[in-house]
This record gives structure tokens, C-alpha cells and sequence, in this order.
């Protein structure tokens, strides 16, 4: 369980966050939506301590963040928007740098290279790797250590519509195990039916709250338009 | 502590298997490898001679070399640091664990550069010493880079840095005293002019190796009393000097790099 406080975060005289308050549940897929600039990606930093907050308590798993990082952390796995690898790293020395970190067994880095159809690329370094891939491998190091809270800011980007389909799929199953699953993005269309909840944010606050079937009828500008052609 | 441990073990080997294809580490290599012959070219002298060569090859190449070596440390990681710093581990066991990595690459190097005299003459007291310096000096260096690529977000701007602050230790401090050698209130208080030379590394490296195992005068330089505690003891302040500037590098390093984070 994530449970927000109050969170206020500024950037140069900009109050990005302000006052947010937001909790997110085991055993269930919630988003965090809103426009470009609302603090989606700002709530994710602060809330997997990449910056430290100005006022306001997060706890994960009732670790409180500041207090009892270490155990916080250890709660928490983190997918960045857009993650970037040491360049020179492989494919398979990044996941099992990872592994190695968490005291995770190498079997588990075998286990999703597999899942996340990586072996394929184990040996090559994530310089040459495509967006989607590169964003698979993520994905796996998201995976890797059975955190019982996971935040994924746009996971959705860089992959093809069959993997997309596979990640909705494996957080559904995350969350079923008991998981906290927290997800930020503005790609509405693609989550309808596949989250419990949807929390919208306006100008660095939970606005609102949607239901996660109507959210093409809530946000229609941010599906695909089809394109139209005129006759001559 | 288990986990400190874990942390470091883990970045080591990460460490270690970034600089694999790492073009700096290559030519900090081949540079320790030309250096460390260079002294058979003089058989009658060799052993006397390699102190020297190691002294002007660490001063004008492999300073540079490890500088930019430890840039490239901290500009390489940079861009993962959103997953790096959301994993459960404390950024200073992670910091340790590259400089440990650093360390481990730079010191055999240095052995290096001592071992072809080593293996013909035999080894002494003066060239594990001068090999010490040599490592120690180089692994300063670095740390300095690495907390330059910390704080410089921009890749240029980060090398164009490194290269000032080489230039400014290995011509700088010097041209700077040069030019107030003759100015009355030198004259007034020399331990003032001499200081900057006593905390740059490389100008402490050259004062200790030339004043002090090569047992030149010191004539250019006044021998106040500070002056002459140096030269009897070149080695301690050596070490000295050196860790406190790789403390500064580590610190600052780890400061930068939360920085750039948070940023």
C-alpha cells in the first residue's frame, strides 16, 4: 500500500505538487492520470525518493520514506519514463547487477530473460538495443525482485501492441499476488478495463476520481482520432 | 552491513565490466606499458632512471589519462541513475564500490609501470615506492573526474572542465607562483607561496620524487622550516595530501551525484 500526505514539492518558484494527498491499494491496478505538467512524473520521483519532498510523509508498506528509506525501498520496484542503461552494459550484466543487488539468486535473472524474451540479446550491449527492448529489459528489472509495490511511469511507450497486451497482463497478475500497482500515463484508451482505479491530477493534486471503465467517455481527446481524408 | 557489502561487491563488478571496452582505461594502459619500458633504453642507468620517467610520464600522460578515466566513470551511469537510485542501497556503498573498482584497475597499472625495472634489477625500495606514488596520484586524479561528471551534466562542458582543472594542476599552479615569485609580501611570507605547491598533487609528486629520492637541492624554493618538514618527510604528506583529496573527491562526488538526481 502507498499512502501520500500532503506532499508539497517546487521547482525554482514553481509549486509543481501542492498538498497532495493519494493512496493507492494492495491488490489493485490504480492510475494516476492527467495533462502534460499536472505532476504525474514529479509524484513518482518523490515517492520512490529521487527528490526529496518540501513538506508532506509517504509511506510504503507503512515504511515511512524518510525515516525508514532502506526498508521503504526494499518494498518498492521503480520503472522510469523512458529508462536509459550504461551503454557498454549487456542486456544480461544489467539484470544480474540488479539481481545482485536485491541478493536475488541467478536463477530469477534466467526466469525473466525468458519471460521478457531477452535471451536473444543477453550478450549485446544496451547501446544497440531498439526503445522497445531496451524497455523490456526495464520492465524485467521491475519484475525481478516480487516488490509487493511497483510504480511504472508510462510503462506503455516503445512497445508493440502484443507487449502491451503482455504487461497489462502481468501487473493484472501482480495485483492478483497482492501487489500495489501504481501507474502514471496519459495513454488513457490503452488502460480502459484494464485498472481497478483512476485518480486524476489537476495542477499538483487528486482532483478526482474515475471510474476505469468510462475513461475513453472521461478523456476522448486522448485517443487516437481517425484520419479523416476530404474528396475533392 | 550485509547489505553495504552487497552493494559495493555488486557495483564493483558492474564497475569493472563498464571500463571493459572503456577507450580511456585502454590508453591509460598502453601509456603505463611505453613508460615502464622506456627506462631499458638506458642499461647502464636503468633503475636510476625510472623514477624519472615514471615521475614525467604520470605528470604529462596518465594524470590525464585517469582523469578522464574517472569522467567517463560518472558520465557513463549518469542516465540510469532514476533506477540506480530507486534501488534499496545506500549511495555512499555505491560510490565505494566504484571508486574500490577504479582503484583495482589504476594500481596494477601503476605496478606496471615499474615492472620491467623490477624484473631486471630487481626490485627496491624506491621504485614500490615510486610505483605507490604513482597510483596514489592517479586514483586522486580520478576521483577528481568522476566528481566533475557528478556535478557536469553536459558531456562537453564536463570534458572541457576536466581538461581546465588538468591544465591549472599541472601548469597553473606553477605559472601563477612563477609570476609572483619577485612580489615583496612572497618575500614576507614564503610558506603562503609555498602551500599551493604542497597541496597540488602533482606538483607534490614532483617535488618528492625530484627533492626527495633524487636528493636534488632545493635551491629554487627557500628552505623554511616548512620547506624543509616537506622535504624530510615527502612520503607522509604524499599520503597525506592524497587522501584528503580523495576524501574531497568522494564527498563532492556523492554530493553531485545527488544533485544531478534531484535536480
Amino acid at each position: 500500500m502507498i499512502t501520500i500526505d500532503g506532499l508539497t514539492k517546487s521547482y525554482a518558484r514553481q509549486r509543481v505538487l501542492d498538498g497532495l494527498d493519494l493512496e493507492a491499494h494492495a491488490g489493485q491496478v490504480t492510475l494516476l492520470v492527467g495533462a502534460n505538467g499536472t505532476g504525474k512524473t514529479t509524484t513518482l520521483r518523490v515517492l520512490c525518493g529521487l527528490s526529496a519532498p518540501d513538506a508532506g510523509r509517504i509511506a510504503i508498506e507503512q515504511a515511512d520514506l524518510v525515516t525508514a528509506r532502506h526498508a521503504a525501498l526494499s518494498r518498492l520496484s521503480f520503472l522510469p519514463q523512458s529508462p536509459r542503461f550504461h551503454a557498454r552494459l549487456t542486456a544480461g550484466e544489467i539484470l544480474e547487477f540488479y539481481a545482485r543487488l536485491r541478493g536475488l539468486p541467478a536463477t530469477r535473472v534466467a526466469e525473466l530473460e525468458e519471460r521478457w524474451d531477452l535471451g536473444g540479446v543477453r550478450a549485446q550491449a544496451t547501446g544497440q538495443l531498439s526503445g522497445g527492448t531496451r524497455q523490456r529489459l526495464a520492465l524485467a528489472v521491475l519484475m525481478l525482485p516480487h516488490a509487493p509495490v511497483l510504480v511504472l511511469d508510462e510503462p506503455g511507450l516503445s512497445l508493440d501492441p502484443d507487449w502491451r497486451r503482455f504487461l497489462h497482463a502481468e501487473l493484472h497478475s501482480a495485483a492478483r499476488r497482492g501487489a500495489t500497482v501504481l501507474v502514471a500515463t496519459h495513454l488513457l484508451g490503452e488502460w480502459e478495463g484494464h485498472a481497478d482505479r483512476c485518480l486524476v491530477l489537476e495542477a499538483g493534486r487528486v482532483a478526482r476520481e474515475l471510474p476505469p471503465s468510462r475513461l475513453r467517455e472521461a478523456f476522448p481527446f486522448s485517443l487516437p482520432q481517425p484520419v479523416r481524408t476530404h474528396a475533392v | 552491513m550485509t547489505a553495504h557489502l552487497s552493494t559495493i561487491r555488486a557495483t564493483f563488478w558492474r564497475e569493472v565490466a563498464e571500463h571493459r571496452l572503456n577507450r580511456f582505461l585502454h590508453v591509460h594502459l598502453a601509456l603505463a606499458t611505453v613508460i615502464s619500458v622506456l627506462p631499458l633504453f638506458t642499461p647502464d642507468a636503468t633503475e636510476r632512471s625510472a623514477p624519472a620517467w615514471v615521475l614525467q610520464g604520470v605528470l604529462y600522460c596518465l594524470s590525464l589519462s585517469s582523469l578522464l578515466l574517472g569522467l567517463s566513470a560518472a558520465h557513463g551511469d549518469a542516465d540510469e541513475f532514476p533506477l540506480l537510485f530507486t534501488q534499496p542501497m545506500a549511495r555512499g556503498a555505491w560510490l565505494s564500490g566504484k571508486v574500490m573498482a577504479l582503484a583495482a584497475l589504476l594500481c596494477p597499472a601503476s605496478l606496471l609501470l615499474v615492472a620491467p625495472t623490477a624484473l631486471t634489477g630487481g626490485v627496491s625500495g624506491t621504485l614500490v615506492y615510486v610505483a605507490a606514488a604513482a597510483g596514489g596520484v592517479c586514483l586522486a586524479i580520478a576521483l577528481v573526474g568522476l566528481a566533475i561528471g557528478f556535478w557536469v551534466r553536459d558531456h562537453v562542458r564536463g570534458l572541457l572542465l576536466a581538461l581546465g582543472v588538468w591544465f591549472g594542476l599541472l601548469f597553473g599552479t606553477d605559472l601563477v607562483l612563477l609570476a609572483l615569485s619577485g612580489a615583496p609580501w612572497v618575500q614576507q611570507y614564503p610558506t603562503a607561496w609555498v602551500l599551493p605547491l604542497m597541496l597540488n598533487p602533482l606538483d607534490a609528486l614532483r617535488v618528492t620524487v625530484l627533492f626527495g629520492l633524487e636528493r636534488t637541492a632545493p635551491a629554487g624554493i627557500g628552505t623554511g622550516s616548512l620547506v624543509g618538514w616537506w622535504l624530510e618527510h615527502g612520503g607522509l604528506w604524499l599520503t597525506l595530501m592524497l587522501t584528503a583529496w580523495m576524501a574531497a573527491g568522494f564527498g563532492l562526488g556523492l554530493v553531485g551525484a545527488t544533485r544531478r538526481v534531484d535536480g
